[in-house]
């Protein structure tokens, strides 16, 4: 039995379809014609414990009701999921104590009062023991350099602390599976850097199942070991991030060079090199290539970055052509 | 043509919140009822039949006409601007080109467009041997909305300090019960009050409003020196909105963005 | 949701109180100041009269400082949560709440107190107290007009809850509010002024009146010799509201988390 099993769930949402025109508005009163929206169609997956997953997919791939499912927000109309054997259900509070949910968006830390305070309330939800918890949090201060602004009020911090300080708050009573929704949203590269760190000492030391949506490519490499791609309401790939790393990595994003008074390359091997004027652009490459860049003469350098959800999305559309 | 679109928009989120709408009607039938119970009780309990020189009748025709007026004087534009301000999206208006103040008045207007035109067909229709005072009721009430719109919106000002603006609306709404003239016609007041609160806005928009139109034929100095005062009012209430404007917005945190 | 959590949540909201002194200040300013134009417009309506239909100035007075004393304790309690669960429910705030190990309705109905209306309530359950006595009531009158103090709480707050739950499935019914403070508004006349089906309506099946006017009507109907007709219609009522309340919100949270 894998810690997380997720078997042939589907869900569909029931949207009300508008008629047009005044009659149709009219029409809609009395008799409204409802549809139903296909958001999830036979997903399965297993994660064991210890694992660290990332879960992709385009805007409106049916993410977030995975979640919704995977914290028993919502039930499936169809399959099962079950954490650590138990379904998934707010109303089981064995359950709840087992998950933490870092939601990008939202924040469960009062805004008028310090962190501290929060801190002290979620623990007097969870019940979890003083000496555990004044441990636990000044471990977690101290890894993310947070001691300082602990007793501010939390509107008056930066939106990287907040964030930070979010994270802390879903792991105060320990819990054995950690949901993060796009977590580093508006984080600079030094805390992106600090919590990826902290994931995967908290995933190495403590054996937290780490499940991670995100958007950035960073996110992905720094902390997960698997991916899931959800596309057209199913999974569309399932495996490890390197296989998908090293499937991306062959589209290799253009480099676009500029030199100050001449092409600043000197010599390029197993490339498409094209210049004009002082200007040149690198393109098929592989890993094996090699290019040799003439520093003095270099002015710019721009690497055309598409978004792993872009690169993804056309692999997979590709595949599907 | 901007503010004429801000009134629009306010006269088309009638339309489509029409639940808001029924339920503030509701609210002011209520209202009305209440009073006229009580009133009712006091006649009925009473020796007098003429009350602070109101018999029954007039008096529940007063109060009826009172709480028809109250439909066009609520609360709406306290509770927009707290809005904008506590979710930041004040910031955004304040980079273009429109008076925020004017750009809530003319939302207000359009909001209460239909009212504003059925009080004006009654009182057309009711000074039809006058022309000349139903004109300068018009006048009066068209002044009454921008003077009450300004109160409000000095008073919303109030969120940039303000962390919770909900005890607002009870005490907003029983001074305008009061001092409006919705409990009582003010001039039943012993006469040194009923010389000071009869000048305050609240007053000069609901119950004098309603005594000039009531005493139609009267064309005395009482209904200029009230619209003199509405002048005053409207002068200081605009001047002082603009102060607190611009301590408000140094203050401005930029909540919520 | 036990006795620490809840100890927890109201020194929070004590902090935050005493962060926002101005917004304090002007919510317990108006606290009085509402009851007092109540209580003026009283003076006015007893300028002609001594008695209106029954009912003395004391009487009256009774009634408002009653109602207050109720009003006052269901906004020291809820509040807060009322004002911001339609706000909660637009930005998606809720959902922290769906995933914590406790009783979701609870939890947001109790986690702030309004310390503000508890200032009021400090001068006007004393001021109740005193205008109560001169009705020289018996023990079992008493028992009776604490029970019908705390049942009024539950009344107040189950008719604002379900207000403030029509917010899961409609936004921007803000006037709804009103209804709550209508009824609120009529409560604050004597029972004796309203004509006998409104009278039974609010003593009976929305006995809003029964809580305001307690000190009268506890002495009357009463089944057994000593069980007043109007406290026990409030009490049913209330846990009839309540159970709804509980319901609605039920069904409430599902939709939210449904909703796409």
């Amino acid at each position: 039995m894998s810690y997380i099993e997720v078997n042939h769930v589907s869900y569909n949402y029931k949207v009300f379809k508008k008629q047009s025109g005044f009659k149709g508005g009219l029409l809609d009163l009395f008799n409204r014609k409802y549809v139903d929206k296909e958001v999830l169609s036979d997903v399965s997956f297993h994660i064991e414990k210890g694992e660290k997953v990332g879960l992709l997919g385009p805007n409106g791939a049916g993410k977030s009701t995975l979640i919704k499912l995977m914290t028993g927000i919502i039930a499936p109309q169809d399959g099962e999921i079950k954490v650590n054997n138990m379904t998934t259900d707010t109303d089981n509070y064995v359950f709840l104590n087992e998950i933490g949910v870092v939601m990008g968006q939202k924040n469960q830390l009062n805004p008028n009062l310090s962190a501290m305070d929060s801190f002290n309330l979620i623990r007097d939800i969870y019940k979890v023991k003083n000496d555990e918890y004044q441990k636990r949090l000044h471990k977690y201060l101290t890894m993310f350099d947070l001691n300082k602004v602990k007793d501010y009020p939390v509107r008056k911090l930066s939106l990287g602390e907040k964030t930070k300080l979010e994270i802390i708050a879903s792991l105060i009573h320990n819990p054995q599976l950690l949901i993060l929704d796009e977590p580093t949203l508006g984080m600079d590269i030094v805390s992106q850097n600090a919590l990826y760190d902290f994931i995967n000492q908290v995933n190495e030391e403590l054996k937290v199942t780490i499940l991670i949506i995100s958007h950035q490519m960073r996110d992905i490499e720094n902390i997960t070991d698997r991916i899931l791609i959800l596309l057209n309401h199913a999974i569309t790939f399932d495996g490890k991030t390197t296989d998908l790393l090293n499937n991306l990595k062959a589209e290799a994003p253009t480099i676009h060079l500029s030199g100050k008074n001449a092409v600043p390359l000197t010599d390029w091997t197993g490339a498409n090199v094209s210049t004009e004027n002082s200007n040149a652009t690198i393109s098929n490459y592989s890993k094996d290539s090699t290019i040799t860049l003439k520093i003095s003469e270099l002015a710019s350098l721009n690497i055309e970055d598409s978004s792993l959800e872009e690169s993804v999305y056309q692999i997979f559309k590709k595949d599907k052509l | 043509m901007k503010y004429i679109t801000s009134a629009l928009n306010g006269f088309e989120n009638v339309l489509i919140f029409k639940s808001n709408l029924m339920v503030q009607i509701f609210s002011r039938i209520v209202q009305v009822l209440l009073s006229i119970i009580t009133w009712n009780a006091i006649y009925a309990g009473s020796n007098h039949k003429i009350i602070g020189g109101y018999s029954r009748t007039e008096m529940f025709g007063y109060l009826i006409l009172a709480s028809l007026l109250s439909i066009l004087f609520t609360m709406e534009p306290v509770f927009n601007l707290s809005k904008q301000v506590k979710d930041g999206t004040i910031s955004s208006w304040l980079i273009r080109p429109i008076s925020i103040n004017g750009k809530s008045l003319a939302n207000f207007i359009g909001s209460k467009l239909i009212f504003i035109l059925i009080m004006i067909v009654y009182l057309v229709v009711t000074g039809t041997n006058n022309l000349m005072m139903a004109m300068f009721n018009i006048v009066y009430l068209l002044f009454a909305i921008v003077v009450w719109h300004e109160l409000l919106y000095l008073i919303g000002l109030l969120s940039f300090w303000l962390i919770q603006m909900w005890p607002l609306e009870p005490i907003l709404n029983g001074f305008y019960l009061f001092l409006g003239g919705i409990l009582f016609p003010l001039n039943i007041l012993p006469q040194y009050l009923f010389n000071i609160v009869r000048f305050t806005p609240f007053s000069l928009v609901s119950s004098d409003l309603l005594q000039v139109v009531l005493n139609n034929n009267s064309g005395n100095t009482t209904m200029y020196i009230y619209i003199f005062s509405l002048a005053i009012w409207y002068l200081i209430l605009r001047f002082s909105s603009i102060w607190l404007f611009k301590k408000g917005i140094r203050k401005f945190e930029g909540v919520g963005m | 949701m036990n006795l620490q959590l809840y100890l927890r949540l109201a020194a929070q909201s004590m902090k935050e109180f005493l962060t926002y002194r101005m917004t304090s200040f002007f919510v317990i300013l108006f606290g009085f100041m509402f009851t007092a134009i109540d209580i003026f417009a009283v003076g006015i309506y007893y300028q002609f009269d001594n008695s209106i239909n029954g009912v003395s100035q004391n009487d009256y007075i009774t009634i408002i400082l009653s109602l207050s004393t109720v009003t006052y304790t269901y906004l020291f309690l809820f509040i807060a949560a009322h004002e911001s669960l339609s706000d909660d429910i637009i930005q998606g705030n809720l959902d922290y709440t769906l995933l914590r190990p406790i009783n979701s309705f609870l939890y947001y109905a109790l986690r702030q107190l309004d310390f503000p209306s508890l200032i009021n309530l400090i001068v006007y359950l004393p001021a109740t107290a005193f205008y109560l006595m001169k009705y020289h009531f018996n023990w079992i009158e008493w028992i009776w007009i604490i029970l019908v103090y705390i049942v009024g709480v539950a009344f107040l707050f189950s008719i604002n809850q379900i207000v403030v739950e029509f917010a899961f499935w409609k936004d921007n019914l803000n006037s709804i509010k009103a209804f709550p403070e209508d009824l609120n508004d009529t409560a604050k006349r004597p029972a004796r002024f309203f004509p006998k089906i409104l009278r039974v309506i609010l003593t009976n099946f929305l006995p809003i009146l029964s809580i305001s006017n307690v000190a009268i009507l506890v002495r009357k109907s009463l089944l057994l010799g000593f069980i007043p007709l109007s406290c026990v219609s409030l009490i049913i009522s209330t846990i009839l509201l309540f159970a709804i309340s509980y319901f609605v919100w039920k069904k409430g949270i599902k939709h939210y988390f449904s909703a796409n």
